[in-house]
C-alpha cells in the first residue's frame, strides 16, 4: 500500500518536498493528554493495541462500521495517518481520516482503500483539531489493527539516493533449499525475517538537527515509526520500522553541517 | 501453503495452558472484595486468589509463542513474537526395554516488558501501568506457579494455515527456569508417558493402614488401622502384603477376613501390632494389554482418552492371544519399570504419539500392509546417511526366565524361577562367525509355568533379532515426506546398505526416532533395522473361509492373502511359498 498523497495537500506549506523522506514517528493517540475510544472491541483485541507500538497485537473492532477516535484535549496538529501490522487490505475495508472540532460533526481528510496489507502513510495538509479519528466500514470482515499513528510528520531536511536501499526492498529471510542424496530438487522453505536498510543524511544544518531531528531521535531509542524514504517518485515503498542502535550524528565540516547514519530495520505485511 | 509447497514459509507456535479461574471478582460466587480480602483484584489465578474457596479451575489461558518474522500470520490471534528457539530430544523406543526414552522439549524464550492485557483480567482497572512493573515471565510466573502437569503443544506448519492444519506435538510442562539477568527464559517439556515415571507413579499404590494388632500365622480375621482406612484405601477383596506373606481377603470396614494365608508361594507367619498392610498389585491370566492399561490408568494421571484401548486389543488379539499375565507385585513399584517389564515379557513397545495424544501399542510383527519405500534418489536428503553397528546389542544366548517362585525376592535372580527357555545360536559363536559368547536374559515373572509356548516365541523372536549384530540408519528427509511417524516401519534403498557384488540391497527399518530438526523443512529418521521380518520376506494372511480359490480372484486380493495348500504348493508365479507363523 502506497503512501497517500492527499490531492489537497497544500505544497507552500511544505517545508521540504516531498523528493525528502517523510518519518512518522509523532502519535496523538499516545500523548499523555489524549483520550482514546473505540466504537467496539472483539475479546483480548482491545483498543489499546492499536497504539502501544507493537506489531503482534492487535485491536479488532466486532461491527462495522467502526471508529477509533482520540480527543487530544486541546486541538493537535497532524498531517500524516500510519497503519500498519494490519489486514484492512485481505479484509476489502475502507478507512477515513477524519477531524472534528466538536467531537460530533467529523469532516473527512482522506479515504483510503488499501489493497494489501502492507504498512500505509497517509499525507496531507496539516491541520490543527480536537478530535481526530479512523472511520473503518465495507468489506468482508473485521479487520485487526496492530499499530495507528496521527499525527505531525517529520520532514527531513535533505534526501539520499544514491547507495540506498529502499526500506521495502531491504528483505531479510532464510532461504532453506533441499537436495536429495543424487541431486534432486526436493524443496524449499523461507522464513522472512522483516527489511532492514541504511539511511544516510548529509548536510543537515545543526539548528534543523537540533530543532527537528533530535526530538525523533530521543523516541527511536525506545520507538517504532513510519519510513517513507522517496514519497513522490516511490509512495508504494513505506514501512514500519525501528533501529536496534542509539542515533548519533556527527559534524561535517566548517558550515556548522552534520550528517547522520542509521540501520533501520521492520516489518513488511502481516501473514 | 504446505508441505509440497515450494517456497513454504514454515512456522513454529508454542503454545501453553495455564489455570485461570472462571469467576469474576467480587462477582457471585466469588466472595472477595477490595480491601476486605485484599489491597488489589487477584489475576484471576489460584495463587493470588481472594477466595479458594469459590477458585473456579475451569478456564484456561492459552499463550502463544512464536519466532519473530516479519509476515506474523494475523489470523491466528495474538502471538507473542519471544520465541528464540526449540531444541528437542525426541521420543525413542527401544526395542530392549519396550518402554523407550521419553520425549523432552526445550523452549527457549525472551523476557520483555509486558502491558498484561489478555494476561491480567483487570489490567485496565489497575492503578499502574504494567509496563512499568516487572516483566512479562516474572509477573508470569508470580502469579502462576502451579504450571508443572499443565498441557503444552508444539504446533508446526506453514504460512496461511490455520491452527487446526499444523502438526501438533503434546507435551506436558515439567519445569520453567529464568528468566535469568539477560532475560532468557527455559521451559521444559516432557511427554505424557513422563506421568509414568517411578519418582510420580508407583503401583501398587503406598498403603498407610497397620495391623491393629498381632496377628498368628494361622489367623483368620485382622484390623486395619487408623480407624475408615479401610473404606479408605482397601477394596472389597485383593491381596495384601504383610511382611514377606501374600494374604487373600475379603473386607468390610477396617475388618480383613483373610481368606487365603501365604498365597502366591510365600509362607505364613506372625505378624506384630503396627505392621503395614500394603495393598498388592495381583494378576491372574490378565491379557498383556489390560495390565499396561491398568498401569496407565489406575496409577498415573494419564486419562483413558490418551490411549486407544480398542486399538490394544485389536494388536492382542491378532498377535499377541497367548500373553496373559500372572504376578503379584507386593511393595510400590515404578509404573514404568512395571510396563517396560511387561513390554519385554510379550515382545512388544509402546510410545508416546506425540502428534496424537495417544499412547500407541505395538507388537512385533510383520508389517500389514507393503512399507513404503525412501531412496536416495527421491527422499533422502544429501550428505544426511549415517550407519551405525551395535556389536553390544546382538547376542548369541538368550534365556527367559519364568514361573516366579517368591515375590519377596529379587525379579532379576535366576534361581527364583521355576523354567528357563533358552537358545543358543552355536554357529554365531563359532570362530568363523563372531567367535564369542553373548548372553540376554530376561526375567519374566508375570508369566507363569504355564507360559511354555509364549517363551519360545519371545526367546525365538530375540534370536532372530539379536543373532546379527544389530544397525542404525540415520538419515534426514524433506518436509514433504513429514508424515512418516514414530513406529513406522519402511524399507529403505540406501547406498550404505548393498550386497557383496555392490548392488543396493532394500532393508526393512522400524522408524524408532524422529525430529524435525528444522520444523516443517527437515526431518530427521533414526532407523533400527527390523530383523525380525525383513524385507524380502513374504507374509499373508490366510483368507477366510468360503473366499475363491486363489486362481478365481483378482490380483489385488491375492496380494495380502494367503491360501493354504495341500502337498507340495502349485507353482504359481515362480516365487517361493509363504511361511505360516
Amino acid at each position: 500500500m502506497p503512501v497517500i498523497i492527499s490531492r489537497n495537500i497544500s505544497i507552500p506549506q511544505l517545508s521540504y518536498p516531498l523528493t525528502h523522506p517523510r518519518i512518522g514517528w509523532r502519535n496523538i493517540l499516545t500523548d499523555s493528554a489524549s483520550t482514546v475510544t473505540v466504537s467496539s472491541e472483539d475479546g483480548d483485541n482491545v483498543k489499546e493495541n492499536a497504539y502501544d507500538g507493537l506489531t503482534w497485537d492487535y485491536w479488532q473492532p466486532n461491527l462495522l462500521p467502526a471508529t477509533l477516535t482520540v480527543d487530544a484535549s486541546t486541538a493537535a496538529t497532524a498531517d500524516y495517518v500510519g497503519i500498519a501490522a494490519h489486514t484492512l487490505g485481505t479484509n476489502g475495508n475502507t478507512v477515513e481520516v477524519q477531524y472534528s472540532d466538536d467531537g460530533i460533526s467529523y469532516t473527512t481528510e482522506q479515504s483510503i482503500q488499501p489493497s494489501d496489507d502492507e504498512p500505509i502513510m497517509a499525507l496531507f495538509t496539516p491541520s490543527d483539531h480536537r478530535y481526530w479519528r479512523l472511520r473503518i466500514s465495507g468489506g468482508t470482515g473485521n479487520p485487526l489493527l496492530g499499530v495507528v499513528h496521527i499525527g505531525k510528520v517529520l520532514e527531513m531536511q535533505q534526501r539520499y539516493y544514491v547507495g540506498a536501499t529502499p526500506p521495502p526492498m531491504g528483505r531479510t529471510a532464510t532461504l532453506l533449499p533441499t537436495r536429495s542424496e543424487r541431486g534432486q530438487y526436493l524443496g524449499r522453505s523461507l522464513r522472512r525475517t522483516g527489511v532492514e536498510a541504511e539511511a544516510d543524511f548529509e548536510h543537515l544544518t545543526a539548528t534543523w538537527y537540533r530543532s527537528q531531528m533530535e526530538p525523533f531521535v530521543l523516541h527511536a531509542l525506545t520507538g517504532a515509526y513510519f519510513f517513507a524514504w522517496y514519497p513522490s517518485k516511490y509512495p508504494e515503498e513505506i514501512a514500519y520500522v525501528w533501529t536496534n542502535d542509539p542515533i548519533v550524528p556527527e559534524n561535517t565540516g566548517p558550515g556548522d553541517l552534520m550528517s547522520v547514519s542509521f540501520t533501520i530495520m521492520g516489518v513488511e505485511s502481516s501473514g | 501453503m504446505a508441505e509440497q509447497s515450494i517456497g513454504r514459509e514454515p512456522i513454529q507456535i508454542v503454545e501453553l495452558d495455564l489455570d485461570r479461574c472462571a469467576l469474576t471478582y467480587g462477582v457471585a460466587p466469588c466472595a472477595a472484595a477490595l480491601g476486605v480480602t485484599g489491597a488489589i483484584k487477584c489475576f484471576n489465578t489460584r495463587k493470588t486468589c481472594q477466595d479458594t474457596a469459590n477458585y473456579t479451575n475451569t478456564d484456561t489461558l492459552t499463550l502463544r509463542f512464536t519466532k519473530s518474522r516479519s509476515n506474523l500470520p494475523t489470523a491466528l490471534g495474538t502471538l507473542i513474537p519471544s520465541l528464540q528457539g526449540v531444541s528437542t530430544r525426541p521420543a525413542e523406543i527401544d526395542l530392549e526395554t519396550g518402554i523407550g526414552v521419553r520425549a523432552k522439549a526445550t523452549i527457549q524464550i525472551k523476557d520483555h516488558p509486558h502491558h498484561d492485557r489478555g494476561i491480567d483480567p483487570y489490567a485496565r482497572e489497575r492503578e499502574y501501568d504494567p509496563n512499568e512493573r516487572g516483566t512479562f515471565w516474572r509477573k508470569l510466573l508470580a502469579r502462576n506457579p502451579y504450571y508443572q502437569g499443565r498441557a503444552a503443544r508444539i504446533r508446526e506448519g506453514y504460512v496461511g494455515q490455520t491452527l487446526a492444519q499444523m502438526r501438533t506435538r503434546h507435551y506436558v510442562i515439567e519445569r520453567i527456569k529464568g528468566p535469568d539477568i539477560q532475560g532468557n527464559v527455559s521451559v521444559e517439556l516432557k511427554d505424557i508417558l513422563k506421568l509414568a515415571d517411578k519418582d510420580r507413579a508407583k503401583a501398587p499404590k503406598h498403603s498407610s493402614g497397620v495391623l491393629a494388632s498381632s496377628i498368628t500365622a494361622g489367623a483368620g480375621t485382622a484390623t486395619l488401622s487408623p480407624g475408615g482406612v479401610g473404606d479408605e484405601e482397601y477394596p472389597a477383596s485383593g491381596t495384601v502384603a504383610i511382611g514377606d506373606e501374600a494374604i487373600d481377603f475379603t473386607r468390610s470396614g477396617d475388618t480383613l477376613t483373610l481368606t487365603a494365608r501365604a498365597t502366591r508361594g510365600t509362607e505364613a507367619d506372625d505378624h506384630d501390632a503396627g505392621d503395614t498392610v500394603q495393598l498388592c498389585l495381583a494378576w491372574n491370566d490378565k491379557p498383556v494389554t489390560d495390565a499396561l492399561y491398568e498401569l496407565l490408568t489406575g496409577y498415573t494421571t494419564i486419562t483413558a482418552a490418551n490411549i486407544p484401548k480398542a486399538d490394544w486389543d485389536a494388536e492382542f488379539a491378532t498377535w499377541l492371544a497367548g500373553f496373559a499375565m500372572t504376578g503379584i507385585v507386593m511393595e510400590p513399584t515404578g509404573v514404568d519399570d512395571l510396563c517396560a517389564e511387561l513390554l519385554v515379557q510379550s515382545g512388544s513397545l509402546f510410545w508416546w504419539d506425540e502428534y496424537e495424544q495417544k499412547v500407541r501399542f505395538f507388537a512385533i510383527k510383520p508389517p500389514p500392509q507393503p512399507p513404503r519405500v525412501l531412496n536416495s534418489r527421491d527422499h533422502i536428503l544429501e550428505d544426511s546417511q549415517r550407519r551405525e553397528e551395535k556389536p553390544e546389542e546382538r547376542a548369541s544366548q538368550i534365556y527367559m526366565y519364568y514361573g516366579q517362585i517368591d515375590p519377596t525376592e529379587d525379579v532379576d535372580d535366576p534361581t527364583n524361577y521355576r523354567r528357563v527357555r533358552g537358545e543358543i545360536l552355536s554357529n554365531e559363536e563359532s570362530a568363523d562367525l563372531y567367535g564369542e559368547s553373548r548372553i540376554k536374559r530376561v526375567f519374566a515373572r508375570f508369566m507363569d509355568s504355564s507360559n511354555d509356548g509364549q517363551a519360545s516365541i519371545i526367546v525365538d523372536r530375540l534370536a532372530n533379532r539379536l543373532r546379527d549384530t544389530p544397525h542404525y540408519l540415520r538419515i534426514a528427509v524433506d518436509a514433504k515426506d513429514r508424515d512418516i511417524a514414530l513406529g513406522d516401519l519402511i524399507d529403505v534403498d540406501s547406498d550404505l546398505n548393498v550386497t557383496p557384488d555392490g548392488r543396493v540391497t532394500r532393508v526393512r527399518y522400524q522408524v524408532v526416532q524422529r525430529e524435525e530438526s528444522q520444523p516443517g523443512h527437515k526431518v530427521i529418521l533414526k532407523l533400527q533395522v527390523y530383523s525380525a521380518f525383513q524385507a524380502g520376506q513374504r507374509f499373508a494372511y490366510v483368507v477366510a473361509d468360503g473366499t475363491a480359490d486363489y486362481d478365481a480372484v483378482s490380483s489385488g486380493a491375492r496380494d495380502p492373502g494367503g491360501w493354504i495348500a495341500g502337498g507340495s504348493p502349485p507353482d504359481v508365479d515362480g516365487d517361493p511359498p509363504y511361511l505360516i507363523i
